[in-house]
């Protein structure tokens, strides 16, 4: 059971929150390979990995949290708009 | 052993009568299991796993390896207990099972809780060093919880008999702090990622059956602390030889233990030692009066002060010396050793060997989330190189192994963790403490058998695991440790292979001619301890297993006789069968009612959502596949979500009550998916769109009432809506006094394909809405109808029930609702239709099909194929819905079929069970195909 | 016996590395494994090198669940899961060692009415295919399992199931135990502790691999990675439609028998069997976030008890004695990805998810069929990485409803 600090509502227990994975935007022009990649292919790094998470038995806000995908540290969450790029 | 006249901590004006296999025995309050039966001379516990040998109690804790039962006494018959953690008590009852244990019945009367605990400092183990730790946070005032598995706190001062004042002023002392928890009988067992861990506290399970009473027999702690000191000190390990299984062979700080707690020793005692810690065991039997027969030291004569004191009390010792075999008495119990000294063997009389080969740190907890370790060539064994975040590990579990570093380790990891958390310490003196002089450990790790035969010499008790096997792993090519492991099955025992990994990694060093620095020790996998199923269920089962969501209706249904199906969380009638009727005959009825008359649905669990703003036409073109800025206000339309890939993620209706406002119908079983689906695109893509979602599914309570003579039904109910056809014609939505209730939202949609009204009041009135409806229906043989008929009813027509009808790749164009996708605006799926394979022709279409033989049903599911040959067959599609329409008169159902729309009039075979039933592919909507009933 | 001496008292040489082979397998787990065996057995390609970074088998291959079935749904699973089972019904015997493969049957419980549709497509589709498959009432469900309640008193009861008899499971370490000895006899070099740091690509073309061994040129390149297949790709260069999460197992202490098949449930998200050695081996649900700490959250564990609990009431004091995770490469439609990759020459077999130890025989073989003669097999030739831009997704997400 992780502990996420949600930026709205503090730190709560992993079972509140749903998993978004990595944050991709929709691209506006896209050939099927493009449009491929955008569909199915998502990071799955070893190490820290900025992912999305949202409160969903909470404030019901996505946000994003910077994670160690090897140790499960979190080292950082924030509001969606401050995210690092 | 004996139990001695006087000493030890148990009350002997307490006995307590138990049971062991049929056997009653007595002991006393603060015995153990494992201590009572050494206590009553049961020396022999059971017999090992594949050899059937007979062994005994091998420690005083956790690092047992024998000693595990069948305890019958508990709520329910629970296998291989640990004998030495449970606690005595009257007419405990257990059986002899150390390796395997059974299941005995479904009931089980226990009752097993959890908690939450949040704390700022968290102990796990309550030895000098834990002790010294939770005073120093204690004292700071921070909130501190300390876990202790044992029954009582002071752990290696209870088996050393060490600073016994000190502990009871210090437990006295946190006993009266406001802010600090201490549990006993409470194991950490696994530890959670951001310094959470999982205790399992022994509660009930420690009392008589008759004075449980409403106690829980185990808790469960679930712990966030914001930092962890891990002082959960050092096991010690045995040493191998030939025959070193023998009841009455035991871990040196075992022993001591059993004779300070439980009073308990040989008539004549032998230690068997390569530390000086080991000359304790010889010395405190020494003192209480025990013969000891010698210590047995592979070490040469050294400086060490506890080795002189022995020699000292004329306790005799054999230096460069090794126990290099055993023999048993009739029941296999230890009788004598030969000893292998310089000058040769000599054969040694004992009923009690005490073996100490060292101890090691116990680091399960800190090797669970990969904690790094380093070997440590002093102890022969891993300690912690550094520590988790927020984290701090002392005494003996840090590989400082004397009292007085335990206990200002203890102080300094409390002072550090303290500043970490925003705490500053008050000044700490620890108790005096005296240096003793100690010799390094030797690393014997074992003693080859002086004829040969390793097949005797065990490296894992509970495995059956010898030197024989350990080399037959390294002859078939294996080097790496766990592969040892799992050729040989060392260390995969209830025990967690605690008394068997170092040893067995030694010896694997030695036989691949390797440093044990390199070889390592296999991992250390949660829990620490066994956790009971009930105990990790805790109270959610039966009822309590998932939450029951129901209708404000709901106690109608009931009262109506209704037969119930899960629909996700929801309970919803499925039908309502009269006396006598099979589900069939209520089907048809309701059925029957709807079409020809009027029947009502109880709809109330549809996702809703209000869905409002500047942007909302805007944001709900973005979503939806048809055009939705057409839609005028006070009209619904028929509505398909899809996902980026193309597939349909929902269907529902979008009424739009305003201009800038919409109530939207989701499918009960999508309805939470929408509403997140709704909120990621407005939170993540979208952020400067104004749209505000509300989710009303629970807020909302919904009836639909269908059938020609709705409206009949309906109009004195409601009687400021005019709902003749003219002024609210079909997906019309308006808003008036329905049954009393002012502001009920009716819209008239429809499912069933007959003339419909949808009523939605607030929650709390919809049963009184749904009786007010079947009071006006009645003259008009109102219905109430569930989930079957409406099946039956909305499959007549050709309407989908995604997830049923549709799958996860199932696309608009192929459900046959392509004439809705707009071709004009982009959408979220658009793209994705333009890939080549959500263009092929082959892809399976939503088709209707009936039976060739018109009474048959086919079942939902089966494959249908176009030529019927033995299997493999090819499947050209499969059937998603069938049933018996009262109103066709005849069989009928939905199927996706490869190219099915290009197929209508062609002939499928369905091969089932015991027959092959011809169908013939028809257009999906068998009834009213130009809705004039539904535009009534 | 002692359990050492059912084991066959040799299995593998150590052999140092050759500077080159003709195939070198990036993974020594079960695939990787498989695949070495079956190129030297069925192509007599045998200068093949198995690189393992750490110790055989420490992936997924001794961490998952040993349940094996071929009851999957669609026209491409089908006959690949099933030549799978096939296999596994000789490969002890081909083997010659006793991975205590059981074909005790399969149980896949239905708890709604939508369950037990979707289960009878399966099924039906499965005799269409030549596969057997069997739909039975709550009666005889219990019949077939007696441990189970099938009261419709509970929460969500037991409304059938669909039963593959032939379904079953095998003990995971032996079946590695069994393929890396057959392999190393056929002269595949098992190379332990030898981590690949870097692929060696020029001009589009792989030519070998760095590893902490050395340099290793090899014709072939075949990613065997499981899980770890992601950082594999990233450093080759090309990415994959892979994500990696963990899947937690837990084994209970050794008791008499109790559970005579396996039996899963996709609502209730868990399935267990029981081990020879009387174990009762549970697993359920992936945990939902990209991780390679082979570890997960502890209320999945919490969860699936609980659902145990209610359909076997009889387990309420067995105890969790061990748990544990693999590392599970998902992909978007649950089955696998083997074939070429952007690389020429560099080949990948991963996105098995949660369901690779039944495939572990096929995936071999087709693996090995792919890399013999650098085009797939009929039955792995959906299975491209293609399938993603031409959107023919092979999804088997309902088979795969709860991790298996």
């Amino acid at each position: 059971m992780l502990l996420i600090a949600c930026p709205y509502c503090g730190p709560r227990e992993e079972s509140e929150f749903r998993y978004g994975s990595e944050g991709v935007p929709i691209p506006s022009e896209a050939d099927d390979r493009t449009w491929a990649r955008f569909l199915y292919y998502r990071d799955s790094p070893a190490g820290l990995f900025t992912e999305r998470w949202v409160h969903t038995h909470g404030c019901r806000q996505w946000f994003y949290v910077i994670r160690d995908t090897l140790t499960h540290e979190i080292s950082a969450t924030g509001k969606l708009d401050e995210a690092p790029r | 052993m004996k139990r001695l006249p006087t000493g030890g901590r148990i009350r002997r004006d307490r006995p307590l009568r138990f049971t062991w296999d049929g056997r009653e025995l007595l002991g006393f309050e603060g015995d153990t299991l494992a201590s009572a039966l050494l206590g009553a001379g049961v020396d022999v516990v059971g017999t090992s796993a594949s050899f059937g040998r007979p062994r005994g109690i091998t420690s005083a804790g956790l690092e047992e390896a024998s000693g595990f039962a069948q305890i019958l006494s508990g709520g329910a018959s629970e296998p291989l207990v640990r004998m030495t953690g449970v606690g005595l008590y009257e007419g405990l009852a257990a059986e002899s099972r150390i390796a395997k244990g059974y299941l005995a019945t479904d009931m089980d009367g226990g009752r097993f809780d959890k908690r939450y605990a949040h704390c700022d400092v968290l102990v796990i183990g309550a030895g000098p060093a834990g002790t010294a730790a939770a005073l120093v946070a204690s004292t700071a005032g921070a909130r501190v919880i300390m876990v202790e598995a044992d029954d009582e706190v002071g752990g290696a001062l209870l088996r050393d008999q060490e600073l016994l004042d000190w502990k009871d002023q210090s437990f006295a002392t946190l006993a009266a702090a406001p802010e600090t928890r201490v549990l006993t009988s409470a194991t950490a067992a696994t530890m959670l990622d951001q310094n959470g861990a999982i205790v399992a506290q022994r509660i009930g399970c420690r009392v008589s059956p008759s004075a449980r009473g409403g106690l829980c027999e185990q808790r469960l702690w679930h712990v966030r602390a914001k930092a962890i000191v891990l002082s959960t000190g050092a096991l010690e390990r045995p040493i191998v030889f030939q025959d070193n299984d023998r009841p009455g062979i035991l871990l040196a700080s075992g022993a001591r233990a059993y004779l300070h707690r439980w009073a308990l020793a040989p008539n004549r005692g032998l230690v068997f030692t390569t530390t000086d810690d080991g000359y304790r065991t010889a010395l405190d039997w020494h003192a209480a009066g025990v013969e000891v027969a010698g210590v047995i030291d592979p070490r040469p004569h050294g400086r060490g002060e506890l080795p002189q004191k022995a020699t000292s009390a004329g306790i005799r010792v054999l230096h460069e010396s090794v126990v290099e075999t055993t023999f048993g008495d009739e029941a296999g119990r230890i009788r004598a050793v030969r000893v292998r000294t310089p000058s040769g063997a000599e054969e040694i009389q004992t009923d009690l060997l005490a073996v100490s080969g060292g101890f090691e740190p116990f680091l399960d907890l800190h090797l669970q989330r990969r904690g790094p370790t380093r070997y440590d060539a002093t102890l022969g064994a891993p300690v912690p190189s550094s520590t988790l975040p927020r984290q701090w590990i002392a005494g003996a579990a840090n590989g400082s192994m004397t009292l007085r570093d335990s206990l200002t380790e203890g102080a300094r990891a409390a002072r550090e963790a303290l500043a970490a958390v925003g705490f500053t310490a008050k000044d700490w003196t620890p108790p005096t403490t005296a240096h003793i002089e100690e010799d390094a450990p030797s690393f014997l790790w074992l003693v080859p058998a002086p004829d040969g035969d390793e097949s005797r010499s065990f490296v894992d008790l509970f495995r059956d695991g010898t030197v024989l096997g350990v080399e037959r792993a390294v002859g078939a090519g294996i080097r790496h440790i766990e592969h040892v492991k799992r050729y040989t099955v060392i260390g995969t025992g209830v025990e967690q292979g605690r008394s068997a990994k170092t040893n067995a990694a030694a010896l694997t060093a030695r036989l691949t001619e390797r440093p044990l620095a390199t070889v390592g020790t296999s991992g250390s996998r949660p829990p620490v301890e066994p956790l009971s199923f009930r105990l990790l269920a805790g109270r959610a089962t039966g009822e309590r297993f998932e939450p029951v969501r129901t209708t404000a209706i709901h106690g109608a249904h009931v009262a109506l006789g209704a037969v119930f199906e899960p629909n996700g969380q929801w309970l919803r009638p499925n039908h309502y069968p009269r006396p006598g009727e099979s589900m069939e005959d209520a089907v048809r009825r309701e059925c029957r009612a709807a079409r020809t008359a009027v029947a009502v649905m109880d709809v109330s669990t549809l996702g809703k959502i209000d869905l409002r703003g500047p942007d909302a036409v805007w944001f709900l073109e973005q979503l939806y596949a048809n055009a939705i800025g057409t839609l005028p206000v006070g009209k619904a339309r028929y509505s398909i979500m899809c996902r980026l890939d193309g597939s349909i993620l929902d269907d529902g209706v979008v009424m739009r009550t305003a201009e800038d406002r919409f109530f939207i119908t989701a499918s009960t079983g999508h309805a939470a998916a929408v509403v997140d689906w709704m909120e990621e695109w407005l939170q993540t893509e979208w952020p400067d769109r104004r749209v505000f979602v509300t989710s009303l599914t629970e807020q909302l309570s919904t009836v639909a009432i269908v059938g020609p003579k709705s409206r009949e039904v309906l109009k004195d109910l409601a009687p400021d809506l005019d709902l003749s056809k003219e002024a609210f014609p079909f997906l019309a939505v308006r808003r008036g006094t329905v049954a009393g209730i002012s502001e009920a939202q009716v819209a008239r949609v429809s499912f069933s394909g007959e003339l419909a009204f949808e009523v939605s009041v607030p929650w709390d009135l919809g049963a009184a809405l749904w009786s007010s409806l079947l009071s006006e229906g009645e003259p008009f043989g109102i219905l109430p109808y569930g989930l079957e008929a409406l099946q039956v009813l909305r499959s007549e027509k050709g309407y989908i029930i995604v997830g049923q009808d549709t799958e996860g790749t199932t696309t608009p164009y192929d459900a046959g609702l392509g004439w809705l996708v707009s071709k004009e605006k982009d959408f979220i799926g658009k793209r994705s239709f333009a890939r080549p394979a959500l263009k092929a022709p082959d892809r399976p279409q939503l088709v209707g099909f009936l039976p060739e033989e018109p009474s048959f049903v086919l079942p939902e599911g089966a494959g249908l194929v176009s030529r019927v040959s033995p299997p493999p067959m090819e499947i050209h599609g499969h059937v998603t819905t069938s049933h018996w329409s009262e109103t066709l008169g005849r069989s009928f159902g939905l199927a996706m079929v490869k190219g099915g729309r290009a197929r209508h009039g062609e002939t499928l075979y369905a091969p089932l069970e015991d027959r092959v039933v011809p169908v013939t592919l028809v257009d999906a909507v068998h009834y009213d195909k130009k809705g004039e009933r539904r535009d009534g | 016996m002692e359990p050492a001496f059912q084991n066959p008292a040799f299995l593998w040489r150590n052999p140092r590395s050759k500077p080159a082979y003709d195939v070198a397998i990036v993974g020594g787990g079960l695939h990787g494994l498989a695949t070495a065996y079956y190129l030297a057995k069925n192509h007599a390609v045998q200068n093949v090198a198995v690189l393992e970074r750490g110790w055989l088998g420490n992936g997924n291959a001794v961490r998952n669940t040993t349940i094996i079935r071929s009851n999957y749904l669609r026209d491409e699973s089908m006959p690949l899961y099933e030549l799978s089972l096939k296999l596994w019904e000789t490969l002890a015997a081909e083997l010659d060692y006793d991975v205590l493969f059981d074909q005790r049957g399969l149980l896949q419980l239905a708890h709604t009415t939508a369950e037990a549709n979707d289960a009878r497509r399966t099924v039906y589709a499965n005799r269409l295919a030549g596969i057997d498959a069997e739909w039975l009432e709550p009666e005889e469900v219990k019949a077939f399992c007696p441990i189970l309640n099938i009261s419709p008193r509970v929460r969500y009861p037991v409304v059938g199931a669909s039963l593959q008899r032939r379904g079953g499971i095998a003990r995971h370490d032996l079946v590695m135990f069994a393929l890396a000895r057959a392999a190393s006899a056929r002269g595949v070099d098992l190379l332990q502790g030898c981590e690949v740091t870097g692929f060696r690509i020029e001009n589009n073309r792989v030519q070998g691999v760095e590893t902490s061994e050395g340099t290793i040129t090899a014709g072939k390149v075949a990613l065997a990675g499981a899980g770890r297949t992601p950082l594999l790709a990233q450093m080759a260069g090309f990415d994959l439609p892979i994500q990696s999460t963990p899947l937690q197992a837990l084994v209970s202490d050794g008791l008499e028998p109790v559970l005579n098949s396996v039996v899963m449930s996709g609502l209730l998200h868990v399935y267990v069997s029981q081990a020879r050695n009387g174990g009762l081996v549970m697993g359920a649900a992936r945990d939902n976030y990209v991780s390679y700490a082979q570890r997960g959250s502890f209320q999945i564990l919490e969860w699936q008890i609980q659902a145990a609990l209610e359909l076997y009431p009889i387990m309420s004091r067995a105890h969790m004695l061990r748990t544990w995770a693999g590392i599970v490469d998902v992909s978007p439609d649950a089955s696998p990805i083997i074939g070429r990759t952007p690389v020429e020459n560099l080949f990948v077999n991963c996105g098995w998810g949660t369901g690779g130890f039944k495939a572990t025989p096929v995936s071999g073989w087709v693996y090995a069929h792919t890399l013999a003669h650098g085009e797939p097999h009929e039955l792995n030739a959906a299975f491209s990485l293609e399938r993603f831009e031409t959107g023919a997704l092979i999804d088997e997400h309902g088979a795969a409803a709860v991790a298996h």
